[in-house]
């Protein structure tokens, strides 16, 4: 819909205005509100659409609801509950969740067969080692790491 | 009282970096016009509250790849206003007769001479049908402006109007005896 100003309103679209949007001018669209303006300030029945429908207006908003501080609270305890999505993925070089595991996957499947050429004391590993492995968002942030620290 | 939308951009900047006390600061502008509509919606304030936090959870955790297409308020709308829908959806799949049970049992729970004003007029807004609720709602009580609410509806400007004049029209007459009353 075009924005330009409309300056001639008739009151039949007037009135179908104060139908919908009530007796507000400042809900009318927006390139409509400098005609209605006009045409309230020279004609009567403008006037008494106005009327009635503020009177209207005035009852619907009876229906406006509060919000409780509490809720309030809740709410603004979401980033402690909540990890952001994107913060691993930003790190790495990956648009997609599917991308992210496929590159976990390929990653463990690296260190496993890299393992076959190891000695027994190097296969000595901690359980903290392993614990490590099994949090794929612990593995990228080591990862993104050591792609940082190669020169 | 919804935040001003500069400052709305400012704030999604400092939320995407993780910045909790500007993600409050949003919690804080939008929340009231959020529950208001979801209320509306779904009829039932608890639900309401859950679709709310579920609508602020999402945006915390895409924030960082939010970008700024369409007025915030307008796309936390978007948020609730579908997450409403669907929940509309399930109730309907589950029990079909819910919505129409819930209805009756309103109409019968009292005159207008036992029920305070606002109770009253909120009985027969939810008793408008989904649509028309859902755009008064977001262009009266949320004041979204028409482009914004029809393209939140999926509908034109015109359609919108035509939701608009129904709802107020049906309001009108059922609240006929309330304005009366009130002078």
């Amino acid at each position: 819909m075009a924005d330009t100003e409309q300056p001639e309103l008739s009151i039949e679209r007037f009135q179908a205005l104060v139908e919908a949007y009530g007796g507000d001018i400042e809900r009318f669209p927006r390139r409509e509100r400098e005609g209605a303006r006009e045409l309230l300030r020279r004609d009567e029945s403008a006037q008494r659409l106005v009327q009635a429908a503020r009177a209207f207006d005035g009852v619907l908003e009876e229906a406006r609801l509060d919000v409780s501080p509490s809720l309030i609270d809740r709410l603004s305890a979401i980033p402690h509950q909540h990890t952001q999505r994107a913060a691993v993925v930003r790190l790495l070089p990956f648009h997609s969740s599917k991308q992210t595991w496929l590159a976990a996957a390929a990653a463990v499947l690296l260190g496993l067969l890299g393992g076959e050429y190891l000695d027994d004391e190097a296969l000595d590993t901690s359980s903290a080692d392993i614990t490590g492995l099994t949090f794929a968002d612990d593995l990228f942030d080591d990862l993104s790491v050591q792609e940082g620290d190669v020169q | 009282m919804p935040s001003d939308d500069e400052d709305d951009q400012r704030l999604m900047v400092r939320v995407a970096a993780g910045d909790a006390n500007a993600f409050r600061a949003l919690v804080v502008g939008h929340t009231a016009s959020l529950l208001a509509h979801a209320t509306r919606m779904l009829r039932n304030p608890s639900e309401a509250e859950e679709v709310v936090q579920e609508a602020y959870v999402r945006l915390w955790k895409s924030a960082p790849t939010y970008r700024p297409e369409a007025k915030l308020r307008t796309f936390m709308h978007g948020i609730a206003h579908n997450l409403c829908i669907d929940r509309l959806r399930a109730r309907r799949k589950h029990d079909p007769d819910a919505v129409e049970e819930l209805t009756a049992r309103e109409r019968t729970s009292g005159s207008i001479h036992e029920l305070e004003l606002r109770a009253r007029v909120q009985q027969e807004l939810n008793e408008l049908p989904e649509r028309q609720r859902a755009a008064l709602s977001l262009v009266h009580f949320e004041e979204l402006t028409n482009i914004e609410a029809a393209k939140l509806l999926e509908i034109s400007v015109e359609a919108l109007e035509s939701l608009l004049s129904r709802a107020r029209r049906t309001l009108r007459e059922r609240l006929a005896n309330v304005m009366e009353q009130g002078g």
